[in-house]
């Protein structure tokens, strides 16, 4: 008989598509060969889900190992949650359909402190006990990487192991010692102590934390033989890391729909608020001619229509030119377009534009930072004001009319004139454009300027530092639009609640997952999304801890205070940190490691120099 | 330039895809798999492909209809798309269109239902009743918004259950094209009505589409 209720939830949803998998090239596996499986969870909608990079690498890395079966599955929106708790219903996966309770690993990705109260969401609904102290022999083991691994201490009530770096060789590690053990019948407590001896595995319960009377942290003690500290994983070769050749194509409208290629791994420049610059050190390219293989392949088996090269700054790929040259020379036969997401604005060339996408010239992105010169060198945002206005004309003079230019607030040593210079950056590229002969006849122009709200992360010079007050916040906003006179200028900006809140979390312990838990207890889900966030809700779940959100948040840390993720080595030497908040504080710049290495330790760390030169 | 008519079949989950969605899921598949086909001209280009009769989301079928341009005669059509399609939308015809779209009128549906608490033949006497009389009067809506009433019996061509079922099933021949389309909802619609709920399981499956005179839609 069909299974009506599956036919009664699908139909009461808006939209179906998401949750029936069946695409094209989807791995499905016969279970009676498979000795683990690998549930991959995604714990937002499907549509960003597979939108992402990560997942489609390691599910084919993972599905590349024959008696492993890797799976996907993403957070069921509101209207399905309704019908699988009307229903009594499990989540399941997509390939089998089996419920989560029913795999041998259950793997998170955490791309963003704001999809956390997703992972509990996901784990109740799919049968297993949220908190990791009450799985037992039978249930899953709860593992998750991704970049906010790198201080995992909130979630360390949750997940039973973190991976730690690049995943594409630890989790198929991982994979093989867990069929290993389940074949020894190790218990569940020797599994995971086994586990936490493969290199960039991370087994939390193995250290106990103690607390001065301040709150800060006294003292973090490894378990007898635990590893101290614990090394992230990296892939010596991004060029020979494996990529698949096809992707898993969706049925339904996902936010990317396109052939992505990751081209570089790690940056050059060294932003000092940007996380991802630091802990995906060091720098590695994937070459051209790799590069151009990959995309080759996925056009022709995903019959993708857009090819997107990605990275941290694409443009500082050191085979760009050939790189785009090699791709044009079969795109446009092809009817494919190139996009680069990740430009900057100082090597913005005319050629460069030529060379990429020829339709849709109407919206450019670029990203200053800061409004002014000082606090752009404070951050390290090595571009000058003539820069931006010379990219600015480039793009103007070949057609683009709309120019999107991406800023924080809440830097630090921010004073009123960075934002006010906002405001006046903005104007000067309106002025620009109305200067410009050669600008599209008959066109307005229109700046957008979009402001985020800076949150100091774990593994940068600004780990240290105090984020603004709400109060704070809101009056720079003010003060913003109060210095916009443009009607050409337009503002967005992101609320200071959620930023509040992901700055709590990025550079929480582990005392936080009383909070987390309590936050879901009480609804949260979908915490990135307007439909889910719920500032009140949040600051209830830290009375309800008995924690203060501002110790976490706002508060300047001292360089010998020990940080929640100390005891986790990216190879990015605290002292290099502190000394680049210290120069940072003083408007010194730091050179990229192209040009001059400045000694953050990941050398030494992986044992050879960055660069060649 | 030939147009090149698909017949294919939308089966199980992926009645669930929208027509939208459909429609990018064969080009993709029109992409991989190489075939020789012709390209819209002008500033946004894309190739050329054309659903007849949409399916409304949640409705099955076995014999839904795509046009696509070759430039040059292809080969093994029905295999090169299918394996780049997904395993519940196959194609199982590819030939030169005959007919102008404009030409269908019809569509043969099979209606099928079950429910856990109505015996068979209660439910089966609630769906008659639902379709018996003169006239049936439904609301629809107009483009404006505004509900209007109109008699559909005119647009059920024919209706009978059919006998050697597992569950009850009616073949029901609609009026279906640009002319005049009845969704075959309106069945369950109408049966829904009449028990106050809809019933525990539903499913609507196209079978045939046909011409005003009755012949196969080629
Ligand atoms: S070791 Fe030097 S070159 Fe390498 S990432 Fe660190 S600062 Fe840059």
């Amino acid at each position: 008989m069909a299974d009506y209720i599956r036919e009664k939830m699908l139909r009461a949803v808006q939209k179906p598509g998401r949750y029936i998998g069946g695409e094209p090239d989807i791995i499905k596996k016969d279970l009676s060969k498979v000795k683990l499986r690998f549930a991959f969870c995604f714990p937002d909608t499907y549509e960003i889900g597979m939108s992402h990079l990560g997942i489609k690498i390691l599910y084919h890395t993972m599905n590349s190992i024959p008696e492993v079966w890797c799976e996907r599955c993403f957070a069921p929106w509101f209207d399905m949650k309704q019908q699988l708790e009307l229903y009594s219903r499990r989540l399941t996966t997509l390939e089998s359909g089996d419920p989560l309770c029913k795999f041998d690993l259950v793997g998170f990705t955490l791309q963003y402190e704001l999809s956390y109260t997703n992972i509990l969401y996901m784990l109740d609904i799919g049968g297993i006990p949220v908190l990791s102290a009450e799985r037992g022999e039978g249930d899953p083991i709860v593992v998750a990487g991704g970049p906010c691994a790198c201080n995992p201490e909130p979630l360390a009530d949750f997940i039973d192991l973190f991976i730690l770096g690049d995943g594409e060789e630890v989790n198929n590690e991982l994979c093989r010692y867990m069929i290993s053990a389940k074949e020894k019948g190790l218990s569940r407590e020797e599994t995971l102590r086994g586990a936490a001896s493969i290199p960039g595995i991370y087994l939390p319960s193995l250290y106990n934390v103690e607390y001065n009377p301040d709150g800060t942290i006294k003292r973090l003690q490894p378990a007898d033989g635990a590893p101290m500290p614990v090394k992230k994983r990296n892939v010596s070769s991004l060029d020979e890391a494996p990529f698949p050749e096809s992707f898993v194509v969706p049925l339904i409208e996902v936010v990317h729909d396109r052939a992505t290629v990751e081209v570089l791994r790690g940056c050059i420049r060294g932003c000092r608020f940007c996380q991802a610059g630091f802990i995906y050190r060091p720098f590695r390219a994937r070459k051209a001619s790799t590069v151009n293989r990959i995309a080759s392949d996925l056009c022709a088996n995903g019959g993708f229509s857009e090819i997107s090269l990605t990275s941290l700054s694409t443009s500082d790929h050191p085979e760009l030119g050939e790189m785009l040259d090699d791709l044009l020379t079969w795109t446009a036969d092809r009817k494919v377009n190139l996009s680069l997401p990740s430009l900057r604005i100082d090597n913005f060339s005319q050629e460069l534009i030529d060379k990429t996408t020829r339709v849709k010239k109407s919206g450019l992105t670029f990203a200053p930072e800061a409004g002014t010169q000082r606090l752009r060198d404070v951050i390290n945002k090595n571009i000058t004001e003539e820069e931006i206005i010379s990219g600015c004309r480039t793009a103007f003079s070949s057609g683009y009319t709309a120019v999107k230019l991406y800023f924080m607030m809440g830097l630090p040593t921010e004073r009123d004139e960075d934002i006010v210079g906002i405001a006046e950056l903005a104007q000067k590229i309106v002025d620009l454009y109305y200067s410009l002969p050669e600008k599209p006849k008959g066109k307005s122009v229109s700046v957008n300027i979009s402001v985020a709200c800076f949150i100091p992360k774990p593994f940068t010079p600004f780990q240290f530092v105090a984020q603004d007050t709400e109060e704070e916040f809101r009056r720079k906003q003010k003060l913003l639009i109060s210095s916009v006179r443009s009607r050409k200028i337009s503002v967005s900006y992101h609320s200071s609640d959620t930023s509040y809140i992901e700055a709590v979390l990025a550079r929480g312990d582990r005392r936080l997952g009383r909070a987390i838990l309590s936050a879901y207890r009480d609804g949260a889900v979908f915490d990135s999304w307007d439909e889910g966030f719920s500032y009140e809700r949040w600051l209830k779940a830290f009375e309800a801890a008995g924690i203060d959100p501002a110790f976490y948040a706002c508060r300047e840390r001292e360089e010998t205070e020990i940080n929640p993720w100390d005891h986790l080595d990216y190879g990015i030497d605290k002292r290099f940190l502190a000394a680049e908040y210290g120069r940072a504080k003083a408007a010194l710049t730091t050179e990229p490691c192209n040009k001059k290495c400045s000694g953050c330790g990941i050398a030494a760390y992986i044992g050879r120099p960055c660069f060649d030169n | 330039m030939i147009t090149e008519r698909l017949f294919f079949s939308k089966l199980r989950d992926m009645k669930y895809i929208s027509h939208l969605d459909l429609y990018r899921c064969f080009q993709r598949a029109i992409v991989r798999s190489g075939l020789d086909v012709w390209y819209t001209e002008g500033f946004n280009s894309h190739l050329y492909l054309s659903f007849p009769l949409a399916l409304s989301l949640g409705f099955e079928s076995s014999c839904e209809v795509a046009d696509i341009r070759l430039l040059s005669p292809e080969e093994d059509i029905p295999s090169r798309l299918n394996s780049c399609l997904p395993q519940d939308i196959r194609v199982t015809d590819a030939a030169e269109a005959v007919m102008d779209p404009g030409e269908i009128a019809g569509a043969e549906d099979r209606p099928e239902f079950d429910d856990l608490e109505l015996s068979r033949q209660a439910l089966e006497e609630a769906l008659c009743g639902s379709l018996s009389g003169e006239s049936i009067i439904v609301q629809k809506k107009t483009k404006k918004g505004a509900l209007k009433e109109v008699d559909i019996k005119k647009d059920i061509l024919s209706f009978e259950l059919l006998q050697d079922s597992q569950l009850l099933t009616a073949d029901a021949v609609l009026s279906a094209g640009i002319q005049n389309n009845l969704n075959p909802k309106v069945i369950l619609d109408r049966l829904s009505e009449r028990l106050g709920r809809e019933p525990d399981h539903w499913l609507v499956r196209r079978t045939r589409l046909i011409t005003k005179y009755g012949r196969d839609f080629r």
